[in-house]
């Protein structure tokens, strides 16, 4: 049982307080650490042995000395309280309302960490999400139960693509019930009062739970929030049969966070100094999506990381490619041409797209048309290229009208304004548009009769 | 003035040549600007139909908005009468048990708290009611002695181990702090919510 407080604490080094004579801890245990003048923070147990304790304090350990100190063994891990309730709700990183609301009177409470999803019991995700973003639904597309994550750039318009994808995604042709779940993991206060204020006049507030850690809350307690946020997308979705959709911006600040803990525990470092099972942790945070066999909800994962210095070979973005099921990256490039969402569709990849898309979930040509338009647009950056060299007059004529496809698609296929919600239909005519472009003789993907029927070209 | 018929001829002839093509530019005419009508009929429509639909997605934009809004409002209402209810529940019920006699508990609180820390060589402390009935319980837990200091609590003890590195608080006050939130979805349940 627990309940026991110690006051014996030996060091406190970062954000990590030793106690000393500690007898029956467990891994992962909640912690109440109660500084001198009578302040509770919460923290978790990352090391027992030789009647010492390891704890990690979320909460940051500023302001702790090693006389008054006292930590109380809860004698449980940390648990989130869930219920419907949650819906409409702001939290902060550690799962406490931030809305002034008192906590939500709870139908369970679950372990943050989550079980495990028996690999047996998963099922292959296949259905498709409207984003309402035309270059993620056309190009990209996103799938009940995948975890497809960001890849952006510091400054870039990651936040407000976040932010519309969680304001405008569904799930069409079903009734089935639709919600999102969106932890913003050490943003800056702008930015998480944005989110919050976004959902709320969109109206889809109501469906929506958030979690905000923002820059200035403790680094240590970002390694919490993403798990909290899935704990309750789990309910969500597994308990109350819903879709759920997860947003997690930015998951390099919980890298960094899981850095600072390493190097105060002076593990061995990996890459960059992160440790060596920022694989693996990733990876508990990243598998906690899917679809169960025999049970209607799901879990979708949309996890946002900014690569230090563009850098795709950074061990963040690496590791993370490495779990999840394909990328969607921001191009530096066409931020700065003022184009958003400025989505590099050269780099990007759905692996689970060709699941979703097609007859009964889209439409019958939207696999072909979407491989013509990457094709095409492929075409168009190389001729680009040629173009700088040469110059326009040193091309051909079809070369002319690549680069017209080229400009079209980044005009008017993947710009869009940011409340501009299109259906799969729209966006699907918008590819076709850009096809039309081109003579019927360029058209090598896609099947004479898509070509009869959608063609617009003379 | 005498009348000189070839001019007027001539005149007649320029007369009609001039009204002959007047009207074939004017037939001509009527004809692009009719081509020109039908031809902008299609691109009128699609106009129409997107300002239509445009229209539509704003209003079902606004009232996703209003209702979104309103449902929030209302539910949060809820929840903080909900929270004033199970707060008053709260607040009687601490009431009785703060009269109510727990001198038959002090015992195994005792023990518990004992068991929990190792050992029986403790220091005790409890509220002044029940300082005499906490004091004569010692005697069945070797080494265990009473504060001279009480403590402000409903009932039950506080145990610290004699060099005070360990404490357990096994007051009725912490008892209640730990189960707070199963009590709190117990109340509610009898109000009808969380069933």
């Amino acid at each position: 049982m627990g309940g026991v407080q110690y006051s014996k604490i030996a060091e406190i080094k970062g954000p990590l307080v030793i106690v000393d004579d500690v007898e029956n801890a467990a891994f992962d245990e909640l912690v109440e650490v109660e500084t001198s003048e009578g302040e509770k923070r919460l923290g978790k147990v990352l090391e027992v042995g030789n009647g010492k304790a390891i704890v990690q304090v979320f909460e940051g350990t500023t302001g702790l000395s090693i006389s008054g100190t006292k930590a109380k063994f809860v004698g449980k891990v940390m648990e989130m309280p869930v219920s419907k309730e949650v819906l409409g709700r702001v939290f902060d990183g550690l799962g406490r309302p931030k809305d002034g609301l008192p906590d939500p009177i709870a139908d369970k409470f679950i372990d943050i960490n989550g079980e495990p999803m028996n690999p047996e019991q998963r099922e292959y995700p296949k259905d498709f999400i409207q984003t309402g973003v035309s270059v993620i639904d056309g190009m990209i597309t996103l799938v009940r139960g995948q975890k497809l994550p960001i890849f952006s750039g510091s400054g870039m318009s990651h936040n407000l693509l976040a932010a519309q994808i969680a304001r405008q995604a569904s799930v069409v042709g079903t009734g089935d019930d639709f919600a999102v779940v969106f932890a913003a993991i050490g943003v800056q206060y702008s930015e998480a009062e944005y989110f919050r204020r976004s959902l709320e006049e969109s109206g889809a507030l109501k469906r929506s739970v958030l979690f905000l850690n923002t820059a200035d809350d403790p680094a240590i307690e970002r390694i919490i929030t993403p798990r909290v946020a899935l704990t309750v997308a789990e309910y969500l979705a597994f308990e109350l049969g819903m879709h759920v959709l997860v947003i997690l911006t930015d998951m390099t600040n919980y890298a960094e966070a899981l850095r600072e803990i390493s190097a105060a525990r002076e593990e061995v470092p990996g890459r960059k100094g992160y440790p060596g099972y920022l694989y693996t942790d990733l990876s508990t945070v990243y598998e906690r999506a899917g679809k169960l066999n025999g049970r209607k909800g799901s879990v979708t994962q949309v996890p946002i990381l900014s690569m230090p210095s563009d850098d795709i070979t950074h061990p963040i973005p690496d590791l993370t490619g490495y779990i999840t099921e394909g990328q969607v990256v921001l191009g530096r490039d066409l931020f700065r041409k003022g184009v958003y969402p400025p989505i590099n569709i050269l780099m990007s990849l759905s692996r689970l797209m060709k699941d979703g898309i097609g007859e009964g979930s889209t439409r019958a040509d939207h696999s072909e048309v979407s491989n013509q338009v990457y094709d095409a647009y492929s075409r168009a950056q190389e001729v680009r290229a040629l173009a700088g060299i040469v110059g326009k007059a040193g091309l051909t004529e079809i070369d002319l009208k690549y680069m017209d496809v080229g400009d079209a698609f980044e005009n008017e296929f993947l710009t869009q304004a940011t409340d501009s919600n299109r259906t799969i239909e729209e966006t699907l005519e918008i590819l076709w548009d850009i096809v039309s472009k081109l003579p019927k003789n360029e058209i090598t993907k896609i099947k004479d009769k898509y070509i009869d029927q959608y063609y617009k070209g003379k | 003035m005498a009348s000189n018929p070839e001019l007027e001829q001539a005149i007649d002839k320029v007369t009609s040549r001039t009204g002959d093509s007047l009207l074939l530019e004017l037939a001509s005419s009527g004809a692009e600007c009719k081509k020109t009508l039908d031809d902008l009929i299609p691109k009128l429509e699609l106009e129409y139909d997107r300002i239509i639909s445009d229209g539509r997605k704003e209003a079902d934009k606004i009232e996703k908005q209003l209702v979104g809004g309103a449902d929030l409002a209302a539910r949060n209402k809820e929840l903080m009468a909900l929270e004033e209810a199970v707060d008053r529940v709260f607040a009687d019920a601490l009431a009785k048990i703060s009269a109510a006699d727990h001198s038959a508990l002090t015992e195994s609180l005792l023990d518990e708290a004992t068991k929990t820390l190792g050992t029986t060589e403790v220091v005790v402390s409890t509220n002044e009611n029940s300082h005499s009935i906490v004091k004569s319980a010692l005697s069945k837990f070797p080494g265990a002695k009473m504060s001279p200091e009480n403590i402000k609590c409903l009932g039950g003890i506080v145990a610290k181990s004699k060099d005070g590195s360990m404490t357990f608080d096994n007051t009725i006050d912490a008892r209640i702090g730990r189960m707070k939130p199963l009590i709190r979805k117990e109340i509610a349940s009898k109000f009808g919510v969380g069933i």
